[in-house]
């Protein structure tokens, strides 16, 4: 009993130590975004000579947003004879390649490229894959399809490898149906958090800054050497931002290229959604941890940076864990140690990990922002960690088992809500 | 020759920092966790120990047996109320029957209230059907006496306390606003707060020793709720400042 009792308070007391690492990290972030210099991103560049675009659009049944991102695409300001747009029809039962064909009939530099022989594999992976091989772009700008680039975005993105270094480019995600309801009002605060301050103080402390898989741009012949994207990986954004580092690539991050997303609008499509990019994310760790820790083109602070980033959607799990053991401990009578220090693993639940920043980093990133009414909302975080900690920590549990087996992982698709097929 | 003016120039919000130098910065936070440090310390070594004595008169003129015990937490000597914990059974399996209840309904509610906070009361709930389980099969193992027990949630609720205050201090001072409303927010914080925990020391002493024992570990796990209070505030004085702060571009820095 005495052995498990000083088991419990061994973990405790490390799981308080690394949240409140978490905790200084993101302050960090936080008063470098207000009072640091800002490392500018490239977009000031003034070069006519503009590369090759090819910009991948992977689309399974996107009927419903199809028209309005290709409408937004053709209508683009980026040199036509420069961009080539390669709208992925990935198995769709649905009018999207339909959609996609009359775009195509319209415009000369769409290129649609169906994947419908059952020897085709589906999935995200898959479709960049297979469109890097008949993308005649140096640089690949990927979109997802429920996103609305605004105009310039290209250019914005494609500018950024001007600079050698840069393998990979990063823009701003913004929430488009922010105004629905509460959840995806709190979805945008968090969404601030995470780009505004988290991603623009790890690009100005020259960090890790994030690859997101959309609204983001790579160099394809980099890509291609590193072996194009592992179908086995659900989150291919995360790996390839640890792939590039790994060799010797940087992540740029385009604070200003901002463009707009659909978000979740109900509780049980975010389950599935934060379900999906915890495994992934985790899938990523169990496979490039040690990488990360032996690499001889990262400096300290990148590796610890790198390490705090690839333990995020660990977190919940052993939050769970951290709780009952404080529990336990308690009923045990054996919480003395840590009685001054136990609240914090519930304070930090308000919301130290991913995404979702603690309060102070989604009041300032918001304030930045210019929004007001809004950041009334922040108490209510403090009602998302039990959700976070169960759909984070079933994701986890999705990686573990992925560790030992060897099928495919299935890509569960979020649920659109546009009604985009009317722009087409 | 026509003079050049200044142009006037919206700053994109991506270029967005604050006016406010890191001296001024700095200064702030120091003063923040002076007062907080005095304010804990002010509350410890006199305030909790005026406040226990002027509880236990009112205790006893209401005939509830109790006395007081001096105790020492971080080296301060601290004034406890001592008194027996209510162990009766069929109170105990009152609560229980409540806590399963209360659960299946808010269980039933899920499709009524966001699923969100459904399963933050539920995941509460479950934790506290844990504990009346516990007190139900080995509530005679409860490992802590009346003042042992309070020694533990004394301790939480000044960690507790002095937490809250430094972290919204940090936060509070990492706005621009103006200083008289970060003042104001910082003393209702501390104010409040203080009152508040006197009153929840009364409430749970109360609960504990006229109730149920059962409800020692909720009074003790739920400590953690007094954070969303705090919270609650930053997030209103966040909203007056940026509101202000739209009337004045200057105060930002590109």
């Amino acid at each position: 009993m005495e052995v498990v009792i000083f088991l419990l308070k061994a973990y405790l007391l490390v799981f308080i130590a690394i949240v409140t690492l978490y905790m200084i990290r993101h302050f960090v972030f936080t008063f470098n975004r207000l009072f640091g210099e800002q490392k500018l991103y490239y977009q000031d560049i003034m070069d006519n000579e503009v590369p090759f675009v090819t910009v991948i659009i992977p689309m399974k049944n996107e009927e419903f947003v199809a028209g309005q991102i290709l409408e937004r695409l053709v209508s683009s300001d980026y040199p036509v004879e420069r961009l080539e747009i390669i709208p992925v029809n990935d198995h769709s039962e649905d009018a999207t390649g339909e959609i996609i064909e009359k775009y195509a009939a319209a415009y000369r530099h769409v290129k649609p490229f169906h994947r419908l022989d059952k020897e085709d594999k589906p999935g995200k992976a898959h479709s960049l894959n297979d469109a890097m091989e008949i993308a005649e772009g140096e640089i690949v700008v990927v979109f997802d399809a429920d996103y609305q680039p605004p105009d310039g975005i290209i250019r914005e993105l494609a500018i950024g490898f001007k600079d050698p270094e840069v393998g990979a480019v990063m823009g701003r995600v913004l929430v488009e149906n922010c105004a629905t309801n509460m959840l995806t009002m709190m979805l945008e605060l968090e969404r601030s958090g995470g780009y505004q301050v988290d991603q623009q103080a790890r690009y100005n402390l020259d960090l890790i800054p994030q690859y997101g898989g959309t609204v983001g741009a790579y160099r394809k012949e980099a890509v291609l050497k590193m072996g194009g994207f592992d179908p086995q990986v659900l989150a291919e954004d995360t790996e390839l931002t640890y792939k590039m580092y790994l060799n010797g690539w940087h992540v740029a991050y385009a604070n200003r290229a901002e463009c707009y997303e659909e978000m979740p609008e109900n509780w049980l499509d975010r389950a599935k959604q934060i379900r999906r990019w915890a495994r992934g994310h985790n899938q990523v760790m169990f496979r490039y941890l040690v990488p990360l820790l032996a690499s001889r083109y990262l400096n300290f602070k990148q590796k610890l940076d790198g390490l705090l980033l690839i333990f995020i959607y660990m977190m919940p799990t052993l939050l769970f864990f951290g709780i009952l053991s404080s529990l336990l401990l308690f009923l045990a009578g054996d919480v003395e140690i840590v009685a001054g220090l136990f609240f914090l693993i519930f304070v930090v639940s308000l919301g130290a990990f991913g995404n979702f920043a603690p309060f102070f980093q989604i009041g300032a990133a918001n304030f930045i922002d210019g929004r007001t009414k809004a950041l009334r909302l922040i108490p209510l975080f403090a009602f998302n960690f039990v959700f976070y900690m169960l759909y984070v920590s079933l994701g986890f549990w999705d990686a573990v088992k992925d560790v030992f087996r060897k099928a495919e992982p299935y890509w569960d698709k979020t649920k659109r809500y546009q009604r985009g097929a009317n722009h087409a | 020759m026509q003079k050049c003016q200044a142009q006037s120039i919206i700053p994109h919000r991506s270029y967005r920092r604050l006016k406010i130098s890191k001296a001024y910065f700095l200064t702030e936070v120091a003063f923040y966790v002076l007062l907080s440090v005095g304010t804990v310390y002010f509350y410890i070594t006199y305030l909790f120990n005026q406040y226990v004595f002027y509880f236990k008169n009112i205790l006893q003129d209401l005939h509830v047996d109790v006395s007081t015990t001096a105790i020492d937490i971080a080296g301060f000597p601290v004034m406890l109320l001592d008194s027996a914990f209510a162990h009766s059974q069929p109170l105990t399996l009152f609560f229980l029957l409540v806590g399963m209840i209360v659960l299946f309904f808010v269980l039933k509610m899920q499709r009524v209230i966001p699923y969100n906070i459904a399963m933050w009361i539920n995941f509460f709930l479950l934790m506290f059907m844990v504990i009346l389980l516990y007190f139900l099969f080995w509530g005679d193992h409860f490992p802590y006496s009346f003042v042992s027990y309070f020694e533990l949630y004394l301790t939480a609720l000044i960690g507790m306390m002095l937490f809250s205050f430094i972290i919204t201090g940090l936060a509070i001072a990492l706005t621009p606003a103006p200083y008289w409303m970060k003042l104001t927010t910082f003393f209702i914080m501390v104010f409040y707060y203080v009152g508040y925990s006197l009153v929840r020391y009364g409430l749970a002493v109360l609960l504990t020793s006229q109730v149920s024992i059962v409800m020692a570990p909720i009074m003790f796990f739920t400590l953690y709720f007094d954070f969303i209070f705090f919270v609650s505030i930053y997030s209103y004085f966040l909203y007056r400042s940026a509101l202000l702060l739209k009337k004045k571009d200057t105060l930002w820095k590109w």
